[in-house]
This record gives structure tokens, C-alpha cells and sequence, in this order.
């Protein structure tokens, strides 16, 4: 009598577990590899009229990564406003990293002519590779990294006000 | 807390025994006399059918019955065909998101069919509920019943109590006043044997027994279904399932995303059935593919672990790619799946002197990475000052790209020459060029044949868990074709003072097995018509 | 080549003209006992053997037609829905002609034989060229997957067969029960499978064709303005559509806005046409007969063990659901596998694989572990069956996607 009960249980207990883990895995479990608090991924990509950045060497300096194209309406919106706040924290250990995703050198070039972005510093990733690390969707997406290298905040959309890049960016002040 | 309940014979069976475990007879609080007959699990206590008292108890026996399982399987039809009634998000046949494709599509019936959420049906929470609990009764049933089946039958004694034999479906009692007990047990053992049953013999009491193996068939067949099940299921398990999609054009190597490799597209061949390949002559509207096909190189990438970086291709892999034969590598598969001809892929361009008409040499302009500066001839250079892909101008009139596709080219070329040593800007776009000024230029561009390559889309794919599924099929299979294909047959004969009883059980297929007895009572000297073996059907 | 191909057809007509010939020997085994003077169980067993050997010839020469036309086109003879349909009317002959040998009851054959007879005329509505096949059905899976489905069907064909003769026999037509009722409706449903067949062969026969152009909506979101032809007078046009052969009926009414796809408005019409048509047989033969038809047809079976007939029913649909699982689900998952990369995309036609599936699978947990025998077994032996011909014509033709290639 009482192995029928334990065997009863057991194999309800195996069930219970595996539907359990069933559903907590197909709708519960947060699947995406850059959360909050967790160190993001590091890329290595090429500067317009530059060298080649690796952001894994920026450690000791907060990194915001912004994740744009000439394609976008609000990514161009708010592109002078980055622009103005990589001035305004040059000296305060805060890098931003506008990288493009999937264009090709002349239309970069010529919207950073068109735009006077003179002190942002503009990465290509025409493959996408850092773009699908990240698994952006919409854009803009702007990734706010702490100088351990984990991430604060991530702000999707845009165009962001001027007041939200710099409020993020006074927080990621190392 | 469990009562026994003994038999006259003195064995004391489980409570809820209705055939004594010991000589089959029918037991005073099982089976009365007048009830019907249930051979199915040899009369033996089914444990939900007796304990009931614990929520354990409660939820294996809900489980546990196959009135429940059948009402989940109706369920589940039901549902299914629901989700045909327009076709599911994946199928929608224009490039419209859901909300809108709907209602547009089929009015207020869409719009309902929307917000309930059928237009992903088959993956929303409480059909997959359902086919969790098909799974869950699949065990539990299968547990409930096979244990006591199974050991009834091992434990059958050949000799059986009258009563047991009485009331089975196929029985008769004949005379065998005069006859040598031992000799016709003998006799009817051999007429057995020939018909290839397996013969027990306890004294002068018979019992011949064939395809008892069938009987596992229906549990075979779940436990197929459950590793089917938990097959699919494995998908979930990180690593075990990929579900991509690549587009590559003709000479390009792209990477294959989530995994460390790279595909590049060599060729894509389209074939069409020339007239003398059709047996017969057609009226056809249009023409017949005969065959197409992605030449594909895998190759490997061994510098992977920081994206962004240059990659080191190694090859691995080459296929010819179609449809009924994906690349296979090491898990990874790829499919042959869409494809997109004559893609624009670089502008020719001839350059002229608009006023001598003379020729100033040749440019192509690339469409997906174009150049910044490209040489015409010896002393005519253009350079690449701004590239759309996609062109088309904002509310604010002003020229934007609309995506990265190169669907509708424009540039803005700057043409150097000894006539324009400073240059002259003009915009060129799909068929036709543009000064700043509007004026005629000083260079004109001439458009020649584009470039133009096939794109294929392939799909890209790992599943680990196929191997799990596909022997889940094959088991459930087995199990099927034991079940239904054989049948479990027993012959009892016993000799009663100067009676000879005969009685015989099967689970399926009585026509047959009512011919069996009657064949092998008439090589015994008894004549009796199948219809005379079963008396169920007249009496009560 | 074409005198083969000729040659083909000749044997496929052939094979038809045995099947018809047959059907009337098994009606005239069942029903001609009264007036002849030899006994009723002679005459029976005579003509029932008669009409086995006919049957018997007519799936020889059918075998011969598929043996030539694999020959001639270089792959099986299942590829499109002409190809497929007189396969699935081989297929239920040979699960026919096997059940016959172990029950030897000629009822069976005036059941079974008559739907095989529908089953290849309504295969003889399609077009009927040789085509060569397309790069998706470039496999040997073609063979397996689809003849054992086929296989199956075919058995489950003999199963609804059973379970009508048992209804018929066993339904009390005097009252007006739920159960006669829905019989009477079967048989009307059998009125106008046989009206949709004999209509869209006679206006073929006549060559009847009228267009019309109208606009459609692309995959791409494009609008084009695509022709449509019709082998029948329009009953229901193509919605915002212009009649281009003006000397041809007109349109009554246009289809509806939810129909999609520009053969939509046609299969409308051809279901009006069929339903209309099959209403007007059932009315012509419930006036000649003076009553319901189900009461006509109980009479042929009165003669039947009910208890028989259930376990062949059963029987059939036991032998048959093992091959169609294997021919419909697992062949066909294996063969999805290797040509889209996903074994199981939950598009119509596998959506409705599985629920034929369920059904049965239903069926035989009702029948051997609830005790569901007799009626109850009848009624879904039928079901089934319907579900198996809804699969085939209305999935194939109305709900069009990746999976239909007719």
C-alpha cells in the first residue's frame, strides 16, 4: 500500500517537474544575451577615419553604445544631440559608440559630413555580426554600459531627448 | 486498510479483483453472475479503480481514465481545425502584420478570430496544455494498466474454475460421455499445436494460448508516443533547436546566424522541362520547373569568439543545394528555400564627352559596398560622393535611404576630367542622371546592361531532438502493428465428469477465433456451428 | 510515346468499365435473390463470385494503367490530384478485395465498389496530362508517402462502407430519430458527391468555358488584373469581375469579399453546382422511390448479421489506421524533414493528417476501451471517412497552400 503511494507520487512529481520546466522555458525564461547588470558582449569593429575599436579595451571608461542607420528617421534625430553630449563629457571618462548597422562606408561619411558629427566616433558593422550579438530589433537602441562592462540601461527607440542621454550618462560616470 | 477478498477456491485476491487471480472464478462483490464480462485486464484490480481517497489518488485517476484521454484528443481535433479556418500568422500571403491582415481580410469574423488569439494557435499556452495532458494521461493510463495486466497474465493457471469458463463470451458445453479424458485432452492439445498454439497442460485441463505479445502492443505504442512528445519538447533545451533564415546572392559569402559558420552562394541554377522532356505534348500557361538550385560552399569560421572581427574561413562543406536535399554538417542543415532573380548588384556606366561624343572609358559602380573613387580610363576618375540604396525623399523634401537593400540606387558622382579638372557633381540614378543645375553636364552617363545576380533563400536549421522524434515514430509503430495486426488468442478445454468445456477469449478478431474452435472440434469428432459457440448474443 | 500513352488511358477506362460492371453484379448478388428459382444463398454466392472476378480483372488492368504511366512519366503515378484520386480508387479496391477474402460477403462489394467507381470518375474531372514532376516531389518519398497513405485510406474506405451497411440495417427509419435523420442526410451527401462528378464531367465533355478578368491581390500586395477560366456556367462571378465571353451565362451574384485567391469565386460556383445538382438527384430519386432513400438501401441489408458487419467495420478500420499512420504522419514528417527543413509546419493539409488521426485513434479507444460498439462505432466509422474525402477535395482545392498541388 504504501509503495503505491510513493510510486504514485513519484511519477506525478516527474510530470509536475516536466511540465513545469516546459512551460517556465518556452514562455518564461528571459532569453536574450544582454540584460541589466550582467557584463554585455564585447565586438571589435572598425572607425570611420580610424583604427579598429575593441570595446573590451575601454574598461575603466562607460561606454554608450547606440545602435543606428541613415535609414532610421528617429536614429538622424537624435544624432547631433550624441554628438553635443560626447563634447560635454569628453573629459569625464564617458565614451559614446554610434554604431551603424549593415551600411556601407560612403553613406556613413557623407551623413557625418551632412551632420557635422565631428566628435562622435562612428563604427561600422556592415555584416551585422555585433548587431545580431546584441540582438537588436528596433532602433535605435542605445546600450548605457557601466565601466565594469556591465550594462545600466537600455533605452529602445528614440529619438532620445538630450536630457535623457546626458541624465544616463551622469549615471554611468565612473 | 485493505481488505482481501477471498475466493472459494481459497486464494485471497486484492480488493477489486472480479476474476480470482487464482482459478478465474467470478468473484461475490466482483462480478454477479448476470453482469457482463470484463476480460480486459484479466478481471484484475485496477488501481484506480479502487483507491480514491488521497488528491494524489485523485489526480491519477483523472489521468488515469480513458473517457478523459478521449475527451482530450476531441478537444485538441477540434481546436486544430479551428486553426485552419484562416491561415495561421506564418502563412499570411501578404507582407501585412496581423492586426491589419485580419479584419482587412475577412472582416468581423477575422477580427474575433485575431483577439482570440487563433492566428497562432498551435503555439498559444493552452494548446500546448492540452497536448501536455495527452502526454500526461499517455504515461499515467498506460502505468494503471499495464502493471496489473501483465502480471494477471503471467500468473494465469491453466486449470480454471467452471463458472469462469461458463461465462465467457465464446463457450460450450459438450458431451463427452465415453471418451478417454487423458486421450482426448491428448488429441485436442495436437489439433492445438497445429494451429501453432502454445500449449499448457495441467492434468486433463488445456489451455492453448497464441500472440500474447499483441497484447503489449497498445502500450508499446504509447511509450513511442511519449518519447515522441519528450522529443519535441527537447527542442526548448538550449542549443538543441535553430530556426534561421539566410539570403545570399551569387558570389557572396554571408554569415549563417547563431552559429560560427558562413555560406557563400557560387551559383543558383534554374532549370526549366525543355518541350521533349514531356511525354506529352501540354497546354500549359506557363512553364514547368524542372529543377532549381543553390551551389553552396559551408565554411567555418575560426576566429569567432569576438563579433565584429575579421573572420578566418576555413571551408568545410560543399553542396549543391535543393529542395529534397539540404547540407548536412555536423547537425547544422540548410535548406533550399526561396529565391530572388536577376537582383540588381552594380550599375555599368559608360562615360561621354556630351559635346564630341567621344567615349571617356567605363565605370561600375557596386551597389552593396560601392568604392569611393573609380578609374573610367587613364585621366577620367569618378569619385563616389554619396550612395542611397533605397532613395526617397523625407517630408522635408530632402533625400534619405529607406533601407540598406539596394531596391532603388542613387548617387551622387563626382566626375573628374581634363574638361572638369575641379570636377562635376551629377546625380545618377536608376535609368537616369541628374545636374545640379539641371543643365546638360559636361560628361553624360549612359546606362549599359547591370549587373545582375539570383538570390537564394535557404533555411537554416539544427534540430538534435529529430533523432528522439523519429524513434518515438518507429516505436509507436511497432507497438501499432503488434496490437493490431496479431491478436491474443486462448483456447481453454477442460473435461468435467462426462462434459467436455470449451471456452475461448481473444481481444480482437472473434470471427476468427470462433472458426479456430469450431476447426478444431470437428478433428475431433464434434460438430457445432460458430454462431451455436456464442450464446452472449441470444441469452440475457 | 503518345500510342502508350494511349494505350494507358484505354486500360484505366477499361479498369473503370470492370468496376461498374462489377458494382451492378454485386447489387444484382444482393438483390436479385427474390426472383430467380434457385435458392437465395446459391444465387448470391454465384453472383458474388462473378463479381469478385470482374473486380478482381478491373484491378488488373488498373494496376497495368499505373505500371505504364510510371513508365511513361518516369515517376509514380500519385503526383497530382487525377494521379492521386485513381490511385486512392486502386487503393480501396485492393483493401476491398483483401477484406472480401476473409468475410466473403458480396454486400461488402455493392458498398465498397460503388465509391470506387466515384472516387476514379471524380479522378477523371482533373487534367489528365502527363506532367513531369516538380523539383519539391523530386524524391522516392513520393512513392512511399503517398501510395501507403493512399493504402490506408483505401481501408478506411471499406470501414464507412461496414458502418453504412451497419446504420442502414440497424436504424429504426420509422421514427424520426436523430439518427434517421442524419442517415437520410449522408445519403444526400452521397446525392451530391455524385451530382458534382457527373456535372463537372458532362460540361468538360461539352468543352463549356467561359473567363472572366478580375483583380487580385499578389502575395507581394500587388493588385493585378488576372483571368479566370470557368468549365461551368457562372452561378457566382469573381467579385469586381468582368465578363470577357460575353455569348456565356452571366453571372448571378458576385462572391463575396472574404473569399480569397483568384480561383475562389470558381470553387464557389462548383460547390453551388454540386450542391444544387445533388439536391435535385435526391428529389428526383425520393419522388421515384416514394421514400427515403436510407429506407430503400436498409432493404438490401436487411439480410445481414448486424454484429458481422460491426466487426468488419472495425476490422477495416483496424488493418488501416497502422498504414495510415505510417503513410500519412510518419512518412510524411520524415519527407517534410528532408525537403523543408521542418517535420511538422502545422499548415492545413497536415493539420487535417492529424485530426483524421485523432478521430480514428478516438474511435478505437472508444470502441475497445469504453465499449463503444454497434452505432455509436458505426456513426464515427462514417465520420471518418468524410473527414478523409474533406482532407482531399476541399483541403486540396479551397484551402491553398504550401501542400496542395492540385
Amino acid at each position: 500500500m504504501k509503495t503505491r503511494k510513493i510510486t504514485r507520487l513519484f511519477v506525478l512529481a516527474v510530470i509536475v517537474l516536466a511540465v513545469g520546466w516546459t512551460f517556465y522555458t518556452a514562455y518564461f525564461k528571459d532569453k536574450t544575451t544582454v540584460q541589466v547588470g550582467k557584463p554585455v558582449p564585447d565586438f571589435v569593429a572598425q572607425q570611420i577615419g580610424g583604427e579598429k575599436v575593441q570595446l573590451s579595451q575601454l574598461k575603466g571608461k562607460a561606454v554608450v553604445l547606440n545602435f543606428w542607420g541613415t535609414y532610421c528617421p528617429p536614429c538622424r534625430e537624435e544624432m547631433a544631440d550624441l554628438n553635443r553630449a560626447s563634447k560635454e563629457f569628453a573629459n569625464k571618462d564617458v565614451v559614446i559608440l554610434a554604431i551603424n548597422v549593415g551600411e556601407s562606408e560612403i553613406p556613413i561619411q557623407s551623413f557625418a559630413r551632412q551632420y557635422k558629427l565631428d566628435a562622435l566616433p562612428l563604427l561600422m558593422d556592415p555584416a551585422r555580426a555585433i548587431t545580431r550579438k546584441y540582438q537588436i530589433g528596433q532602433m535605435p537602441s542605445t546600450f548605457f554600459v557601466r565601466a565594469d562592462g556591465t550594462l545600466y540601461k537600455h533605452i529602445v527607440g528614440g529619438p532620445m531627448s538630450y536630457k535623457t542621454i546626458q541624465d544616463n550618462m551622469q549615471q554611468i560616470v565612473p | 486498510m485493505l481488505d482481501n477478498v477471498k475466493c472459494e477456491c481459497g486464494h485471497a485476491n486484492p480488493v477489486g479483483t472480479t476474476l480470482c487471480e487464482s482459478c478465474g472464478a467470478p468473484l461475490a462483490d466482483g462480478t454477479a453472475a448476470n453482469q457482463k464480462l470484463d476480460m480486459r485486464y484479466e478481471g484484475a484490480a485496477r488501481r484506480s479503480q479502487v483507491y480514491q481517497k488521497t488528491i494524489v489518488d485523485r489526480v491519477w485517476n483523472f489521468f488515469s481514465s480513458v473517457r478523459n484521454a478521449v475527451i482530450m484528443i476531441v478537444l485538441t481535433l477540434i481546436a486544430s481545425a479551428i486553426g485552419t479556418i484562416f491561415p495561421q500568422e506564418r502563412y499570411i500571403p501578404v507582407p501585412k502584420p496581423a492586426e491589419q491582415y485580419y479584419p482587412e481580410a475577412y472582416g468581423t469574423l477575422g477580427l474575433i478570430y485575431y483577439k482570440l488569439g487563433f492566428h497562432n494557435l498551435y503555439s498559444s499556452w493552452w494548446f500546448i496544455a492540452l497536448m501536455l495532458g495527452i502526454g500526461i494521461s499517455l504515461v499515467i493510463c498506460s502505468l494503471d494498466r499495464v502493471v496489473p495486466l501483465y502480471r494477471a497474465l503471467k500468473k494465469q493457471r491453466v486449470k480454471r474454475d467452471k463458472k469462469f469458463l461458463q461465462i465467457q463470451k465464446v463457450n460450450a458445453e459438450l458431451d463427452a460421455s465415453g471418451k478417454d479424458a487423458e486421450q482426448l485432452a491428448a488429441a485436442l492439445e495436437e489439433s492445438l499445436k497445429k494451429k501453432r498454439y502454445h500449449v499448457r497442460r495441467e492434468q486433463n485441463a488445456l489451455l492453448g494460448e497464441k500472440g500474447r505479445f499483441s497484447r503489449w502492443g497498445p502500450y508499446i505504442n504509447h511509450i513511442g508516443l511519449i518519447i515522441f512528445l519528450a522529443g519535441c519538447l527537447m527542442r526548448l533545451i538550449p542549443g538543441f533547436y535553430l530556426d534561421q533564415y539566410v539570403w545570399v546572392r551569387e558570389g557572396q559569402t554571408v554569415p549563417v546566424p547563431e552559429t560560427n559558420y558562413y555560406l557563400k552562394s557560387v551559383e543558383f541554377v534554374k532549370e526549366y522541362y525543355q518541350d521533349d522532356e514531356f511525354p506529352e505534348k501540354l497546354d500549359l500557361d506557363g512553364v514547368v520547373v524542372k529543377e532549381y538550385k543553390t551551389k553552396a560552399v559551408l565554411y567555418e569560421n575560426e576566429n569567432a569568439s569576438i563579433p565584429g572581427a575579421e573572420p578566418k574561413l576555413k571551408q568545410v562543406a560543399q553542396h549543391d543545394i535543393q529542395v529534397n536535399h539540404p547540407l548536412k554538417y555536423e547537425g547544422l542543415l540548410l535548406y533550399q528555400s526561396g529565391e530572388q532573380e536577376n537582383q540588381l548588384q552594380a550599375l555599368n556606366l559608360k562615360l561621354m564627352d556630351t559635346a564630341t561624343k567621344q567615349s571617356l572609358g567605363s565605370v561600375k559602380l557596386d551597389l552593396l559596398s560601392p568604392a569611393k573613387e573609380v578609374k573610367a580610363s587613364k585621366d577620367v576618375t569618378v569619385q563616389v560622393l554619396q550612395y542611397f540604396p533605397d532613395f526617397a525623399l523625407d517630408e522635408n523634401k530632402q533625400p534619405i535611404t529607406k533601407s540598406t537593400e539596394p531596391n532603388n540606387p542613387a548617387f551622387i558622382v563626382n566626375t573628374i576630367s581634363p574638361k572638369t579638372p575641379n570636377g562635376e557633381k551629377q546625380w545618377i540614378f536608376l535609368g537616369n542622371t541628374l545636374t545640379a543645375d539641371g543643365k546638360e553636364p559636361i560628361i553624360t552617363y549612359a546606362f549599359a546592361k547591370p549587373d545582375l545576380v539570383d538570390m537564394s533563400g535557404l533555411m537554416v536549421r539544427k534540430d538534435n531532438s529529430i533523432p528522439v522524434i523519429f524513434f518515438g515514430a518507429a516505436i509507436s509503430m511497432i507497438g501499432l502493428v503488434m496490437g493490431f495486426y496479431w491478436q491474443h488468442r486462448r483456447i481453454w478445454f477442460q473435461t468435467e465428469g462426462d462434459k467436455l468445456l470449451v471456452a475461448a477469449h481473444t481481444n480482437k478478431n472473434w470471427f476468427g477465433v470462433k472458426n479456430e474452435v469450431v476447426k478444431i472440434l470437428e478433428a475431433n469428432g464434434y460438430h457445432i456451428s460458430a454462431a451455436q459457440l456464442e450464446k452472449e448474443a441470444k441469452q440475457s | 510515346m503518345s500510342n502508350l500513352i494511349g494505350l494507358s488511358n484505354t486500360m484505366l477506362t477499361i479498369a473503370f468499365i470492370f468496376y461498374c460492371i462489377a458494382t451492378i453484379l454485386f447489387f444484382v448478388a444482393v438483390t436479385g435473390k427474390s426472383f430467380r428459382n434457385r435458392t437465395p444463398e446459391g444465387h448470391g454466392k454465384r453472383f458474388g463470385r462473378i463479381a469478385y472476378a470482374t473486380a478482381v480483372l478491373g484491378f488488373l488492368a488498373h494496376a497495368v494503367f499505373i505500371g505504364m504511366r510510371w513508365y511513361i512519366g518516369g515517376h509514380i503515378p500519385t503526383s497530382n490530384m487525377f494521379e492521386f484520386m485513381q490511385f486512392l480508387g486502386f487503393a480501396m479496391t485492393l483493401a476491398f478485395l483483401g477484406i472480401y477474402l476473409i468475410y466473403r460477403i458480396p454486400l461488402i462489394g455493392a458498398f465498397v465498389m460503388p465509391f470506387s467507381v466515384i472516387v476514379v470518375a471524380y479522378a477523371a474531372v482533373f487534367p489528365r496530362e502527363v506532367t513531369p514532376l516538380i523539383p519539391a516531389l523530386q524524391s522516392y518519398w513520393l512513392q512511399i508517402h503517398v501510395s501507403t497513405a493512399a493504402l490506408g485510406e483505401g481501408a478506411f474506405a471499406v470501414g464507412f462502407a461496414g458502418g453504412l451497411m451497419y446504420l442502414l440495417r440497424t436504424v429504426n427509419l420509422k421514427e424520426n430519430s436523430a439518427s434517421a435523420v442524419w442517415l437520410e442526410i449522408v445519403m444526400w451527401v452521397i446525392c451530391a458527391l455524385i451530382a458534382f462528378i457527373v456535372l463537372v464531367f458532362s460540361f468538360q465533355l461539352a468543352g463549356y468555358k467561359t473567363t472572366f478578368k478580375a483583380p487580385f491581390q499578389m502575395s507581394t500586395g500587388q493588385v493585378v488584373e488576372s483571368q479566370v477560366k470557368y468549365h461551368m456556367p457562372a452561378i457566382v462571378g469573381p467579385k469586381d469581375g468582368t465578363l470577357e465571353t460575353t455569348d456565356k451565362m452571366k453571372p448571378w451574384f458576385e462572391a463575396p469579399a472574404f473569399m480569397k485567391g483568384n480561383q475562389a469565386a470558381r470553387k464557389f460556383n462548383t460547390l453551388i453546382w454540386s450542391v444544387a445538382g445533388g439536391t435535385l438527384l435526391y428529389g428526383v430519386a425520393r419522388l421515384a422511390f416514394r421514400r427515403r432513400i436510407s429506407a430503400v438501401a436498409s432493404k438490401w441489408v436487411q439480410d445481414l448479421e448486424p454484429e458481422l458487419v460491426d466487426e468488419i467495420s472495425y476490422r477495416a478500420v483496424a488493418i488501416g489506421f497502422p498504414i495510415f499512420t505510417l503513410g500519412a504522419l510518419i512518412f510524411a514528417m520524415i519527407w517534410a524533414h528532408e525537403a523543408w527543413g521542418r517535420f511538422w509546419g502545422w499548415d492545413p493539409k497536415e493539420v487535417w493528417a492529424l485530426i483524421t488521426w485523432l478521430f480514428y485513434s478516438a474511435y478505437l479507444h472508444l470502441r475497445l476501451s469504453r465499449g463503444w460498439q454497434g452505432k455509436k462505432s458505426a456513426w464515427m466509422a462514417v465520420i471518418g471517412f468524410i473527414l478523409v474525402m474533406f482532407n482531399l477535395v476541399f483541403v486540396n482545392l479551397v484551402i491553398s497552400g504550401l501542400h496542395s498541388y492540385a
